[in-house]
């Protein structure tokens, strides 16, 4: 379905909603929950966390229906929602750490992979998410919006409250922190192997 | 000849301008340095994108569906209690004037608090109820209503 399809379903069914409409909130809810689990997840780095982010958006998503704006742009405003709730929730915590999901759950090797080919996957994985993990709160989030859930600059600066010049140098910022992170890291371990 | 470092998130992310991004590959295919910092960009974008994506093993609909459920349900005050709520509270607000600025015996609202706990007033046991306990939000008592 093209983007333009999908935003003006979004705007239909939320008009639905704003009127009582259950049967449409379920199937917002089935469209949008896997992408916010994700989202979730990345900022909390914790499955029960996020799945209770999850449920607490989608209710303020149903209890600010009828505040809602059909203009097409619900992905960035249903993020936005959950952006804040999920920093609220990091600093009540005060702890921001990647995910420590098991690995084995979400990347399954396929029949006839290499074990050791696996492993060496598994372990930049674990590299990469490190090094995101290592990266400031808007960093962070900016890169998580734009590599995992594809939103523009514009979007992203909505959901950030920021401006798109603002989005560009986060980005290019994080961008400088994963290199600098992924080089040492690769470096160590190279270190250790010839060791 | 000027780099255009500066353009490569852009260019990466799909945000320039058609021109833009034409000048942004012209001028890569030709400098050495920002090319590779081209390349080295996409490296690092491509190691975050290879990332497995969390995915919930459960919908959080059910919760959802119950949620709105529990808001739909009448809360446990009928009118007949709210009634007697009222009342209770104008007992309340003229103990409190003093009535002449006796100071009165809690025991003497015993009578209110000698009910049982299936009239779901049991609150009133332990004395005059506060202007908190009369008004009940409306989750509170629903846990055991018709549960």
């Amino acid at each position: 379905m093209r983007d333009a399809d999908v935003q003006h379903d979004d705007d239909s069914l939320m008009l639905r909603i704003a009127a009582g409409d259950e049967a449409a909130f379920r199937q917002l809810v089935a469209r949008w929950e896997q992408q916010l689990y994700a989202f979730s997840v990345h900022m909390l780095g914790s499955g029960d966390e996020a799945q209770d982010l999850v449920q607490d958006t989608f209710l303020k998503v149903f209890d600010q229906a009828r505040r809602y704006r059909p203009e097409g742009r619900f992905r960035s405003w249903l993020l936005r929602i959950a952006g804040n709730k999920a920093r609220s929730a990091q600093r009540r915590r005060k702890v921001l750490r990647w995910v420590t999901f098991d690995l084995a759950d979400h990347d399954q090797a396929s029949p006839g992979d290499d074990p050791g080919r696996s492993l060496e996957r598994e372990e930049t994985a674990e590299r990469v998410r490190a090094a995101v993990d290592a990266l400031p709160d808007r960093q962070r989030e900016a890169v998580l919006l734009k590599r995992f859930h594809d939103l523009s600059y514009q979007e992203i600066a909505e959901v950030l409250e920021t401006t798109v010049p603002a989005v560009e140098s986060l980005l290019q910022r994080a961008a400088a922190g994963l290199r600098q992170d992924l080089s040492a890291m690769h470096n160590q371990a190279t270190r250790k192997d010839t060791a | 000849m000027s780099h255009v470092t500066h353009l490569i998130q852009a260019y990466i992310d799909g945000e320039l301008h058609a021109d833009e991004a034409a000048r942004v590959e012209a001028h890569t295919a030709d400098c050495d340095a920002c090319r590779r910092e081209l390349e080295a960009m996409r490296n690092v974008w491509g190691m975050v994108d290879a990332m497995p994506s969390p995915r919930p093993t459960t919908s959080v609909w059910p919760d959802l569906a119950a949620e709105l459920d529990r808001r739909r349900r009448p809360t446990i005050w009928t009118w007949p209690q709210r009634g007697l709520a009222a009342t209770a509270l104008a007992a309340g607000v003229a103990v409190g004037l003093g009535l002449g600025g006796q100071r009165m015996e809690t025991e003497s609202t015993t009578t209110l608090a000698a009910r049982d706990d299936s009239d779901g007033l049991d609150y009133l046991q332990d004395g005059l109820p506060t202007l908190d306990q009369l008004w009940i939000d409306a989750g509170a008592g629903d846990e055991d209503a018709g549960s």
